[in-house]
């Protein structure tokens, strides 16, 4: 209950994550309407019994579009931020590792990535390599990887220098004890705040890139298609913009507050 | 109750918003526009201020209100003089324009026979590397014999030769455009050009020496509104006076409800049509050419998307082409007979209904939504359509290569009965307007001696037969004819619809009120 009081910024978030995950999982399970099938003659029909959240402009129902999008975008980010957390720690603990001017060049490379601005690079790569979800999550790990590269090298670099892990160096310990035992504790907790954060600015991403064309393909159901596809009726039937709307915005909040919430919890201890 | 509260909270965020993007991007309102002036909005801006070179349609709807042209094509899609009074062909193969005296450039200059030469002349100079240079192909010459007679010769007696005539003229000696042009060159039509910005506005003022109706609009300010909705937030605030063949079928009715606002809604000949490379065998099957015809549900895509805004079309020419003949196999929605086709055809369903068959389509943003119309319909019969969406320059420059399996195209201001042998004939491959790499010998003997018979009743036999053919070969699945619709102001009064979307009638329409009445709310 304490807990709760002292840190609302998790409770909140934890809260909308898990009813997130939870309607994408369970939600097209329970709502079992095709988020494909065409009725031309419901096209732009607000919410109703039937359709909640009302249908879009070539009457496809749009909770059941939300719903499916939720995965999409859901498994889209957890992909992505875990390729982007594979490749960036092994770029940084062996930048670290290796030191010297292998270390300086890496760190360059990053600095060079990081020079962009991510969403730039995103929408350069998915123009390059052209649409497709694949092509998607690759343009995505590679706006995303730097932030992870970065911590892990910091975390290991203190690390090398600490006492109790020269103490163990001398005791004799095994490099993959070292990484278990010392190492992983260390950057556990900055690498979750990273993730958690990066799978809001992840889905947020996706969302941008499929609004302009550059992600998931018709008819896949998208945040972000769907958001585009809702503008060019925003006079005459808002829900169309409005549901992938709220649901882009929520989901982000959710994650923000839930990296913040862990930020917070990470710090107390440390 | 609930549901209804919020979808109204939704819609005052909404109008909030929208209201927001108006401000941010008007930037002009009613008070800034001087008495007289109307604005005109259109989705995408003019490629070229030079009559010679703009063949797109947003070009060729400006460059009308600027140039005259020997002929044009008036609203019963008949060729009238426009610089010409007087036309005689003495021979299959020569036409004669005589032409009206006392006609001035906006700079004063008079118009003669030399600058019809010479307009005609620089469009065939590959210099210019004028796109209009391949409508010319058929005509050997041009002289000017005296200072109001033009003499064109084609090599062949050319049926469809008075299309040459519609190019817009300019003054002798007009040096080809620059790149960074802004203003083109003077023109002797209704209005002239003060300045022009690419993807920004164009603003055309009286043409002082060209007549015109008092009450007439005094000058007019082309704006280029790329996003649908602003398009209709502008005629809604009463900015915008004008907006022609470029808002959804959907908003139509939230338009209608201002009091203020007019909307006219005519048969047009805009052609929308399904297109197939014939490099791919299997599209080269006829059969399975049928079976997407049978399987795309047209009429109620007309019915439901296209809130009836169009027809159903049969081919290429409209009913009210003077050659159209609709006695032709159509494809009314049957997906048991497209099955059939494809069992046929050799692809057989497999345990979830789909057969072997997987084909791209090609398409732009704005297409994306037909598309997928047209993929869940496909689906239903087993073909899968992979969309692919790429925005328009990249997505054109696609097409008019050839590199593509299905794509959905319009063609716009079809008028002569030879677009047939452009689009058709295997002659005409890329650069050329046979995209497709169609190659039917039949098809190609027909559209031959319908381009080089002269008689009006022979060609109407000929095109009959073509129209006949197309629709059971199917180089096109035709889809349809879209109506013209504009949204006016109703302080616009008299304005005339052209059934190829022409908006010359913006240079004759009546304002009503000194300057125009302020939208009454």
């Amino acid at each position: 209950m304490i807990a709760r009081v002292r840190n609302p910024s998790l409770t909140i978030g934890v809260t909308i994550v898990a009813t997130m995950i939870l309607a994408a999982l369970l939600g097209p399970l329970l709502f079992r309407t095709d988020p494909l099938a065409i009725d031309l003659a419901g096209s732009l029909t607000g919410p109703s019994l039937a359709h909640p959240f009302g249908c879009d402009s070539l009457g496809r129902d749009m909770l059941a579009r939300v719903l499916w999008g939720a995965r999409l975008s859901l498994s889209i980010s957890t992909v992505v931020v875990a390729l982007s957390l594979v490749v960036g720690s092994v770029i940084g603990g062996a930048a670290a590792l290796a030191g010297g001017r292998i270390d300086n060049l890496v760190m360059r490379a990053v600095d060079i990535v990081l020079a962009f601005p991510g969403i730039l690079l995103a929408i350069a790569l998915a123009a390059i390599l052209g649409p497709g979800l694949i092509d998607l999550v690759i343009a995505l790990t590679a706006m995303g990887w730097t932030g992870y590269a970065r911590i892990v090298r910091g975390e290991v670099l203190t690390l090398r220098e600490r006492e109790y892990v020269v103490a163990a160096t001398t005791l004799g310990a095994s490099p993959s004890r070292l990484l278990t035992r010392h190492l992983l504790p260390a950057v556990a907790g900055p690498l979750a705040v990273q993730a958690t954060f990066g799978i809001g600015g992840i889905i947020g991403a996706e969302a941008a890139l499929s609004f302009l064309g550059l992600g998931a393909m018709p008819p896949t159901p998208s945040w972000g298609n769907m958001l585009d596809a809702g503008r060019a009726f925003l006079l005459v039937a808002p829900h169309l913009t409005t549901a992938p709307g709220l649901a882009i915005g929520l989901s982000i909040l959710g994650f923000n507050l839930l990296g913040d919430g862990i930020a917070q919890r990470v710090g107390s201890r440390a | 109750m609930v549901s209804a509260r919020i979808a109204h909270a939704a819609r005052v965020v909404v109008s909030i918003a929208a209201s927001a993007v108006l401000v941010a991007s008007a930037g002009c309102d009613r008070a800034g526009h001087p008495p007289g002036t109307i604005q005109v909005d259109f989705e995408i801006s003019p490629l070229s201020t030079d009559p010679r070179i703009g063949t797109d349609a947003a070009s060729s709807r400006l460059n009308e209100l600027i140039f005259d042209s020997l002929m044009k094509i008036d609203r019963n899609g008949e060729f009238v003089g426009d610089l010409a009074e007087r036309v005689e062909r003495p021979t299959p193969t020569e036409i004669i324009f005589h032409l009206r005296r006392e006609v001035r450039f906006s700079d004063g200059r008079e118009l003669t026979a030399r600058d019809v030469k010479y307009t005609y002349e620089s469009i065939e100079n590959p210099e210019l590397r004028s796109p209009k240079r391949a409508s010319l192909k058929e005509l050997k010459a041009i002289e000017a014999p005296d200072d109001f007679t033009v003499v064109m010769t084609t090599a062949n007696p050319y049926a469809p030769a008075l299309e040459m005539a519609t190019e817009g003229i300019v003054p002798d000696g007009t040096p080809p455009p620059l790149k960074s042009a802004s203003a083109g060159p003077p023109g002797s039509g209704p209005f002239m050009m003060l300045s022009f910005t690419r993807d920004e506005t164009a603003k055309l003022e009286r043409n002082p020496l060209h007549k015109f109706e008092p009450n007439s609009p005094a000058a007019i300010l082309i704006k280029i509104v790329p996003d649908a909705t602003v398009r209709a937030l502008e005629l809604a605030e009463g900015v915008c006076d004008f907006s022609g063949n470029n808002l959804e079928a959907d908003v139509l009715p939230w338009l209608r409800a201002h009091p203020f606002l007019k909307i006219s809604a005519t048969p047009g000949t805009t052609y929308k049509y399904l297109s197939f490379n014939f490099r791919d065998a299997r599209l080269r099957d006829v059969r399975v050419r049928r079976a997407i015809a049978y399987a795309i549900d047209r009429a109620t895509i007309v019915k439901s998307m296209l809130r009836d805004s169009a027809r159903v079309a049969t081919g290429l020419l409209a009913p009210e082409n003077w050659a159209y003949d609709g006695d032709v196999t159509a494809y009314p929605y049957d997906p048991e007979r497209s099955r059939q086709l494809l069992d046929e055809a050799g692809y057989p369903a497999g345990a979830d209904g789909m057969r072997r068959l997987q084909i791209d389509f090609k398409t732009t943003p704005e297409g994306a939504r037909l598309a997928e119309v047209f993929q869940a319909m496909l689906q239903r019969v087993g073909i899968a359509l992979n969309v692919r969406t790429v925005e328009f320059a990249t997505y054109y420059g696609e097409i008019q290569s050839g590199n593509f399996e299905m794509t959905s195209l319009q063609w716009i201001g079809i008028n002569d009965p030879n677009q047939y042998y452009m689009v058709f004939n295997s002659t005409q491959t890329p650069p050329g307007m046979n995209r497709e790499y169609y190659s039917n010998p039949a098809l190609d003997r027909l559209v031959e001696a319908g381009m080089r018979t002269i008689d009006v009743d022979e060609r109407k036999k000929i095109y009959a037969q073509v129209q006949r053919l197309a629709a059971d070969d199917l180089p096109y699945v035709s889809l349809w004819w879209s109506d013209n619709v504009a949204v006016m102001n109703r302080r616009l009064a008299n304005f005339e619809p052209y059934p190829n979307g022409s908006l010359r009638s913006l240079a004759t329409l009546t304002l009503q009120g000194p300057g125009g009445a302020e939208p009454s709310r």
